[in-house]
């Protein structure tokens, strides 16, 4: 119950934060062929920045 | 009073909005990553993934049709919980924003130009979550910046379509 009600919070965090600063990771690449605007794209990367100090913890990728 | 007016200046650049968003998502699902594993029924982290929820009911499906998984297993069932928060968010988001209203479809427009474009994107969509196993969030967000080479391979498929996509169909 309490596993499920947390990550139902990160779920609605994360639609709030995507909500409020358009992020899109299609329309940030798409932006770039259309529009040539790349804000977009750079808020793409901030978050793969912060992701990727997942490896100091030895992140393992799913097996494809 | 400088400081006031550098700090209006940086609000109103158009880099910063999606600069804090990217953050913010990062660090959400930084979080995801080190609660997941506590209620995983594998016990070992997930990535947010949207795609997942939905090839976790196509596996539900084929269970329920074919009496057993041929084409799909193992699908996490604790990023439902994640889909449902997405929408509830969004949902709440609206309401307290003032920004939730009905929008009327305009009928003659979908039936018209709209749904070949709609089913067929989205016939695709569904064929590459499954072919790359996983969608854009997982590859994007967590398979990159997890040095992943599969989604490094994923990624300049996404773009290369794409590209050819906005030439075939125009923008």
């Amino acid at each position: 119950m309490v596993g499920n009600v947390s990550v139902l919070l990160v779920g609605m965090a994360l639609a709030v934060v995507a909500r409020r600063s358009n992020y899109s990771i299609p329309g940030a690449v798409s932006d770039i062929f259309m529009t040539g605007r790349h804000y977009q794209l750079a808020g793409v990367l901030a978050s793969i920045c912060v992701f990727s100090l997942v490896n100091i913890w030895g992140y393992e990728p799913c097996p494809t | 009073m400088d400081d006031v007016r550098s700090t209006k200046l940086l609000v109103s650049s158009p880099w910063f909005k999606p600069i804090l968003g990217g953050l913010g998502v990062g660090l959400l699902g930084l979080l995801f990553y080190f609660i997941s594993p506590f209620w995983s029924s594998t016990g070992k982290p997930e990535v947010i993934s949207v795609g997942g929820f939905l090839a976790n009911t196509i596996a539900w499906g084929e269970k329920v049709i074919l009496r057993d998984n041929y084409l799909l297993s193992g699908i996490p069932p604790i990023l439902r919980y994640l889909i449902l928060g997405i929408v509830l968010g969004s949902f709440l988001d609206s309401v307290l924003s003032r920004k939730l209203t009905w929008k009327r479809f305009n009928e003659q427009k979908i039936m018209k130009d709209d749904l070949p474009y709609d089913i067929g994107g989205g016939i695709l969509i569904g064929f590459g979550v499954l072919l790359a196993n996983g969608c854009v969030i997982k590859h994007l967000l967590a398979g990159v910046p997890g040095l992943d080479i599969a989604s490094f391979v994923v990624v300049a498929g996404i773009i290369i379509g794409m590209w050819l996509g906005l030439k075939i169909v125009g923008g």
